[in-house]
């Protein structure tokens, strides 16, 4: 007995000292990718190992317009240098204003490099470890390297892995941990699909738009508000960052559409099966390597190429929704042409909205159909579906709370440009005129307050009872 | 080994003692002074209610330790059973009976001067800065547009803020408290001010800051699995400050992305 004790306790004790073993995070392949043939899901695996690498070591593929974070360094002269082995280096610093070199390293000539483990910025003082062989005298140049390449991703890695990845997944497939507990899910970035853009409603979203749902998170949602957390470069490498995911997410999603025509699992089965074709399944695979000997880079290239420049497109101007005229006052003449707006057959907002805007218009009681699939399926249950095949439901305008945010411009951008990824559909293009839009503005903004000076009783108990009469 | 078990229960005040005595040194303390009188106040209870337990607890380990070396130098003899003793049973009931009875009394008018809505400074009595709705895992702020009052209802032309609450210097402020979903603790640390959010009530809770500065709000009741993060910041700033801040905001939130340039439009939140 009491030698089970001493064990168990010896056991716990070992637990506590080394931890709960090597933790590795991964990232995780698509299903779609799992569904082509072994020898198809290879070489994709292959392809994202190449071009994205892998949570630990990340590639920054330069085609894409992601700033990675660019290598920085400093000339510096030495100031004095203590022969021993030490490490200890006294540089002048005073050309650098910003003589901050924590993690960075110290070049002292091309094939000697240190690593800097420890600096003391008022002095000048930097540690190397293991000790510095070179010799050095005062005066001499040396380049500190105060950022490697690629630091912007290593820290948009970092941070998304303290603040984001319990949600949103390692891979950004939005399966974390916690998203089970979630409604609505957190986003799946691998569509590289954002709901709340500035953008017009073919395109994808800027970055000042991530930047914008980081800082103000999503109400209503889970999503919180990181305004507290990322603060200056952050901001902008988390950004960076789920952008890296979203492309690679893209990336894998169209090479798994160009194999899966005719390499995907079911295709093989069906194509070995047919007697036209008369094909075995070795025949299969040859055909395949063959493509991929001659297309491949091609392909990758091309396929690249094609999401670099709509990445880059979401960025330019042209494409920003930006009202051509100012919001009129919010006057009962404007909300009431919003309101047969909303109503008329022009717009159909009534149909998802419902007649008195509590969200529950006739299509939330309709079957949809679910997309690409010929001929036409149905989903099991009634009601709207967002592209991620989650039930969705059109918002209750009464609830005042808007997830692109409460701004008349967000508003304004999410009835132009509709809300990416949903059914919520956009109306630039079919009202075409940026007044008609601000009277539904007006009308939706207006909706909240409905029922404000009637007498409908509020359920929250005011505590001023607390006081003793 | 008999005496190293009194050194041992010796120890423990000694201990106690030291490591109080060094805290403040090491940042282990309070959160810096407290920024308004009440918070001083708070913090004399806090010291009172330290002073009382040390002097318990020194008095009854000195007692352990006695009795132990007592015991541990004699060698026959029968143990004192005190089992059943009235004379002790009283003494024991009476002495905390008293010692509780005081502080409660003692601590009434702090308590009274915070809680109760008749004991609120006048001009912060029913006029609230700001509704403070708390949220799995966020703090929701509603402010009224400048010059108005903040109402019960929600306003069209009220401004929203998420986890950033701002307050004038040197003055007290109201808030009004709210709970979207679950059982939530208004936190402020450097104020020495927590008060529960309750769904169904909107309870008042008025402070002051006397310093300007950015403080921590952190939620005190554990909320779900995101309770470790639901931190706000408190920015307590010049009256002129808060006015600026507050027409800023306004702007904001009627920004309809109008200029005629598109690049000025870029989001006028992402600027703090
Ligand atoms: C508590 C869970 C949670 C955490 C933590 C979280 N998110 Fe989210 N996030 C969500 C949910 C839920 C949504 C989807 C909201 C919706 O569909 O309306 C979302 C949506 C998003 C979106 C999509 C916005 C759009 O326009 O479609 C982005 C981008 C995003 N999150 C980035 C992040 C980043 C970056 C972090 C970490 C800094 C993070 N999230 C942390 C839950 C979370
Ligand atoms: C096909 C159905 C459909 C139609 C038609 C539709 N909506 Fe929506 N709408 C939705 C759905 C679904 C959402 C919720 C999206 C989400 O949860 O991200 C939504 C969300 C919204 C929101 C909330 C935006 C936010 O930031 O939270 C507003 C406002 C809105 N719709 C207004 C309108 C107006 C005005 C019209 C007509 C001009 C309209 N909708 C037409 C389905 C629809
Ligand atoms: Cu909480």
């Amino acid at each position: 007995m009491k030698f089970r004790n001493i064990l168990l306790s010896a056991g716990l004790l070992c637990a506590a000292l080394t931890g709960c073993g090597e933790f590795k995070s991964e990232f995780s392949l698509n299903e779609k990718t799992t569904n082509l043939m072994p020898e198809a899901e290879d070489v994709v695996k292959e392809q994202l190992h190449e071009y994205f690498g892998t949570p630990e070591d990340l590639v920054g593929w330069l085609k894409f317009p992601i700033d990675y974070g660019a290598e920085e360094t400093v000339t510096l002269r030495v100031k004095s240098f203590e022969e021993s082995a030490s490490g200890k280096i006294v540089l002048d610093v005073a050309a650098d204003e910003q003589a901050d070199y924590q993690g960075g390293s110290i070049k002292v000539s091309e094939e000697e490099i240190y690593q800097i483990s420890s600096h003391d910025p008022s002095s000048g003082t930097v540690f190397v470890k293991p000790g510095i062989e070179a010799k050095l005298k005062t005066g001499d140049e040396v380049t500190i390297v105060k950022r490697h390449g690629g630091w912007k991703l290593k820290r948009g890695r970092n941070l998304y892995m303290k603040h984001c990845v319990h949600c949103h997944g390692v891979s950004g497939d939005g399966e974390g941990p916690t998203a089970q507990y979630l409604s609505p899910l957190p986003r799946d970035y691998r569509k590289g699909v954002f709901k709340f853009t500035s953008t017009i409603s073919t395109e994808k979203a800027a970055r000042r738009d991530l930047a914008q749902t980081l800082y103000e998170g999503i109400q209503g949602t889970s999503m919180p508000s990181f305004k507290l957390k990322l603060i200056g470069d952050d901001m902008e490498a988390m950004v960076g960052y789920v952008r890296f995911l979203a492309t690679r997410g893209e990336f894998e999603l169209r090479l798994d559409g160009e194999f899966g025509v005719d390499y995907s699992k079911d295709v093989v089965t069906r194509r070995i099966k047919d007697e036209d074709e008369k094909i075995t399944r070795q025949e299969i695979i040859e055909e395949f390597r063959s493509m991929i000997e001659s297309d491949l880079p091609d392909l990758v290239d091309s396929t690249a190429t094609i999401l670099a420049e709509d990445w880059e497109r979401a960025e330019s101007p042209d494409v920003m929704v930006v009202p051509k005229k100012p919001r009129p006052e919010p006057t009962p003449e404007s909300i009431a042409r919003g309101r047969a707006l909303y109503l008329s057959k022009d717009t159909k907002c009534a149909d998802c909205h419902g007649v008195t805007g509590y969200g529950d218009g006739k299509q939330t009681e309709e079957y949809a159909q679910m997309p690409g699939t010929t001929p036409p399926i149905t989903y099991a249950k009634p009601g709207l579906y967002d592209d991620w095949g989650h039930p969705i439901k059109p918002r209750n305008l009464h609830s005042g709370m808007y997830r692109g945010g409460r701004r008349p411009i967000d508003i304004f951008r999410r009835i132009s440009a509709g809300i990416k990824g949903t059914p919520m559909p956009g109306f630039g293009t079919s009202l075409n005129d940026d007044g008609k839009i601000w009277d539904l503005v007006n009308y939706v903004m207006s909706v909240p307050y409905e029922n404000n000076s009637s007498e409908i009783k509020h359920a929250e108990k005011e505590v001023a009872e607390h006081t003793v009469k | 080994m008999r005496k190293f078990w009194c050194l041992f229960f010796m120890v423990w005040p000694i201990l106690a003692i030291w490591l109080c005595w060094i805290s403040p040194s090491y940042n282990w303390w309070f959160p810096g002074d407290a920024l308004w009188k009440l918070g001083e106040q708070i913090d004399d209870l806090f010291y009172l209610l330290l002073i009382v337990v040390t002097v318990v607890f020194i008095g009854t380990q000195l007692a352990l330790g006695y009795v132990l070396w007592k015991g541990s130098e004699a060698k026959t003899g029968h143990a004192w059973f005190s089992h059943g003793s009235h004379n002790l049973e009283v003494i024991w009931t009476i002495l905390p009976a008293i010692i509780l009875l005081f502080i409660s009394l003692y601590q009434m008018d702090v308590l009274a001067r915070i809680r109760l809505k008749q004991e609120f400074p006048e001009q912060v009595a029913n006029d609230p800065v700001a509704e403070v709705s708390a949220r799995q895992f966020e703090w929701r702020i509603r402010y009224p547009a400048p010059g108005k009052k903040l109402r019960a209802l929600p306003q069209p032309d009220d401004l929203y803020t998420v986890n950033d609450l701002h307050i004038p210097v040197g003055k007290p402020v109201m808030i009004r408290l709210r709970s979207e979903d679950v059982q939530h603790s208004f936190g402020l640390p450097h104020l020495r001010l927590m008060q529960d959010a309750v769904p169904g009530l909107v309870i008042p809770v008025w402070f002051q800051s006397n310093k300007v500065g950015k403080y921590e709000i952190v939620c005190k009741e554990l909320c779900g699995w995101g309770h470790y993060k639901m931190q706000g910041e408190l920015t307590v700033e010049l009256e002129e400050d808060y006015n600026a801040y507050l027409q800023e905001l306004q702007e904001k939130m009627n920004d309809d992305g109008y200029s005629g340039d598109p690049a000025e439009t870029v989001a006028l939140s992402n600027e703090d």
